[in-house]
């Protein structure tokens, strides 16, 4: 049974009349269904398909035709009659299994009245009404939506903070609350160690590595990457430091973030000071004394903030993991010797998706005297000249706005990264890459697939060339971490339990 | 007031909306010419205008004449508008050297070609994923057309035309591409190539309102902001650069970008039969 309409005034991209195609595809009952522009063309197409019905005969090439072909004439109306609110939703809907798409925060609301925290993303402009909307109602925000003033950002917190709501972002795109991950976030074990960080894939790749190693999250609050501005003043960091102080299920505390303002990391160690919990602290690039002076147990890497905190949670010895990472320390150097007899080229690349384990493999590598260039580097000096280009050891962001203006971001599309990778494995003076793979729901769903062809190009191109990477993820994923790890592995890719790992794998490789 | 920006051969006349997009809105004069307005600079072209006081669906109002452009109740003078030259000068290569720059792109940026475009025609085996029946048929139409691009060139033009998804269907993104080639092929040899322009113009245009403007920019030569910076850094400056200027003309969501392009490499890499002996 084919079914055919003629829309007329409508006016949809390409990509919209695939997606919304597709859609139409998948309703009970529908064999097959095309969504044109009417011209004569494409109508003698869709007669070749056997997709046109006399209702569309009359069309101009300036109509939308859509036509269902399906097994009853019910299931093709009841198709058709979905193709507006479709078309409408492509770019709106998350999951399949949502049947409600409210369309603004009233309607949200009454659909559900118990809602203590909204999710929001939307483009910048709107974003702080919204936010501010979503605090008038007394609900938590997470704002993934960027491009927000500082002003407005201050103005959101203060309000959240005189509501005794949390303010996380602008800018936020991890969280998990109560269990639930929140954006891109990973599905880790339940437990009772509380995060809080300015960085997404640092909380990512922390809490993930806390579930790996059988600890567990009881929440972990994203503050956006200027609450711990000067001008933000770590409003929202320090709510939700007396959050998790309060909060029941908490018994270890777990900060990350760059370093703060000092006038802020004065507030905060007052803060920790006061906490009756144990606070774990990796303040990226700030030295040690800084973080004890704070009153926190200082991290030198986010894999080992992880598991001071698992350990905290467990009350085990502190000491045991110092001493588990200098036994893997040992294990890695003797990795690093064997890999490093067949190496050809003199360079490291680095290609990252995700922005703090970006800076976190340039730290380790400066802490080791191995200075890197980058688009974000640590010394203003090191500045790449152009970022589509590499120079002596690079260490690249491919999450910034660079490289994602017009793009899905790297962790979702790995168009950008794949090509560079063939590009450097075309530099015979390139000895290694190291790249990140971060999981977890948002992720590109199935990363193994996107990469391990292009590392095998590129390994013929340059069969000397050593790949060293980290997966940011559980088994629990969606892509299974496990699976993941074990395909790179048989595609011989270096694969290590952290970003710490992988850069020190490197570094001792490559010196 | 603020300035405004506008392209260098917008049509004259009293203009209504014609339809609304996210970041841009088309209108039409009574002549059935197409302009369009919006604030994102990178849009600029030789029919549109670009104000910051663009917000879709607001302006309801537009005249042009030579003395003013005038959107809803705002009066712009000639010195309060920044002109777009849609112009594009070509290097000083030879054809082997031209294709020579666009097979290296290719082959170093065939991923970056989003899923559908008509890349496949020139690389088989890049990126197209057919998924209904009348994607499968449509591209063996388009398969069937480029086989006669060499020695049937109109004809190849005429298979093409009107045939795809989209605002602008996909085929006639790539003949508009072609209409671009032909102006480099008509600069690099020297050659007056207007009778196939022409012949290719009128093969094509149809009554789709939007591939019907975007044929008539093509054939007078008229370059966009965004095909200008992509054909800029492939021919004067180095690869790497042409990668943001290609994901800019690409764009997000759709392959009108990628198909004019493949268009323009197509005439360019295969110089059908017809330009030697025009």
């Amino acid at each position: 049974m084919v079914k055919a309409i003629i829309k007329k005034g409508s006016y949809y991209d390409s990509v919209t009349l695939m997606l919304a195609t597709q859609e139409i595809v998948r309703m009970p009952g529908v064999d097959d269904a095309s969504i044109v522009m009417a011209t004569k063309e494409n109508l003698a197409i869709l007669k070749n398909a056997g997709m046109l019905s006399v209702e569309v005969e009359n069309a101009t090439s300036n109509d939308l035709v859509i036509s269902v072909k399906a097994q009853s004439k019910k299931q093709a109306e009841a198709a058709i009659d979905s193709v507006d609110q479709v078309l409408q939703d492509i770019g709106k809907k998350t999951d399949e299994t949502t049947r409600l798409i409210p369309k603004s925060l009233d309607s949200a609301l009454q659909a559900m009245p118990d809602a203590s925290l909204a999710l929001i993303s939307v483009a910048g402009k709107y974003a702080v009404a919204e936010a501010r909307k979503a605090l008038e109602n007394n609900l938590h925000v997470m704002l993934f939506s960027d491009n927000v003033s500082l002003e407005d950002e201050l103005s959101l917190k203060r309000f959240a903070h005189d509501k005794g709501l949390l303010m996380m972002g602008p800018d936020c795109g991890t969280a998990i609350i109560n269990g639930i991950p929140l954006a891109f976030a990973n599905v880790v074990e339940r437990g009772n160690i509380g995060i809080i960080g300015a960085s997404g894939t640092g909380i990512q790749e922390v809490s993930s590595i806390i579930s790996n190693h059988g600890g567990g999250i009881s929440q972990a609050i994203g503050t956006g990457g200027r609450d711990l501005h000067k001008e933000i003043g770590g409003v929202m960091f320090l709510d939700a430091l007396d959050a998790l102080a309060s909060d029941d299920e908490t018994d270890v505390i777990c900060l990350i973030s760059k370093p703060p303002h000092p006038d802020v990391l004065k507030k905060i160690s007052k803060s920790i000071q006061k906490q009756q919990k144990p606070v774990v602290a990796l303040f990226i690039g700030a030295d040690r004394k800084t973080v004890e002076d704070s009153g926190a147990i200082p991290a030198s890497d986010l894999e080992e903030a992880a598991l001071l905190a698992v350990a905290l949670s467990k009350q085990e010895e502190l000491q045991s993991v110092q001493e588990n990472l200098t036994r893997r320390s040992t294990e890695i150097l003797d990795q690093a010797q064997i890999l490093a007899k067949n190496i050809k080229g003199k360079y490291l690349r680095g290609l990252f998706s995700g922005g703090t384990l970006c800076d976190e493999a340039q730290l380790l590598l400066a802490d080791h005297g191995l200075k890197t260039y980058s688009n974000t580097p640590l010394d203003a000096d090191y500045k790449l000249k152009n970022i589509w280009k590499s120079q002596k050891h690079t260490i690249i962001d491919m999450g910034e706005d660079g490289f994602t203006s017009g793009r899905p971001h790297p962790m979702i599309d790995f168009g950008l990264r794949n090509k560079r990778i063939l590009e450097e494995a075309a530099d015979k003076d390139v000895a290694l890459i190291l790249f990140d793979v971060v999981l977890g729901y948002g992720a590109h769903l199935n990363p193994a697939e996107e990469l391990i062809p292009i590392i095998k190009k590129a390994k013929k191109t340059n069969p000397a060339l050593i790949f060293v990477c980290s997966v940011t993820g559980t088994q629990a994923d969606p892509q299974n971490a496990h699976r993941v790890e074990q395909a790179l592995k048989d595609a011989g890719v270096e694969v290590m339990p952290s970003m710490a790992a992988a850069t020190e794998l490197c570094l001792n490789i490559i010196q | 007031m603020n300035k405004i920006s506008a392209g260098d051969r917008l049509p004259s006349g009293i203009f209504n909306p014609y339809a609304g997009f996210k970041r841009v809105d088309n209108f039409v004069n009574t002549s059935g010419d197409m302009l369009a307005i919006s604030n994102d600079p990178s849009l600029l072209a030789a029919n549109t205008i670009i104000t910051d006081a663009f917000s879709p669906g607001k302006i309801i109002h537009v005249e042009i004449s030579d003395k003013a452009i005038i959107l809803n109740n705002k009066k712009y003078l000639p010195d309060q508008i920044k002109i777009f030259h849609s112009d594009f000068t070509y290097p000083n290569k030879n054809l082997a050297e031209i294709q020579h720059t666009i097979r290296t792109f290719i082959n170093q940026n065939s991923m970056l070609f989003p899923a559908g475009s008509l890349l496949f025609l020139l690389m088989p085996g890049a990126n197209s994923s057919p998924g209904s029946t009348f994607d499968r048929l449509l591209r063996k139409e388009f398969e069937q057309a480029f086989a006669q691009f060499n020695d049937h060139f109109i004809e190849s033009i005429r298979s093409f035309r009107s045939k795809g998804r989209g605002l602008t269907p996909s085929g006639d993104d790539f003949i508009a591409g072609v209409l671009y080639g032909i102006h480099c092929l008509e600069t690099i040899s020297g050659q007056n190539h207007r009778n196939i322009i022409k012949q290719v113009y009128e093969t094509a245009a149809g009554e789709n309102l939007f591939s019907k403007t975007m044929l008539t920019m093509a054939r007078e030569a008229r370059y966009f902001k965004r095909l200008q910076d992509f054909l800029d850094t492939l021919f004067h400056k180095k690869n790497a650069e042409s990668n943001a200027a290609f994901l800019q003309l690409t764009g997000v969501g759709e392959t009108s970008g990628a198909d004019l392009i493949s268009g323009f490499f197509a005439v360019l890499l295969e110089k059908p039969r017809i330009f030697e002996i025009s």
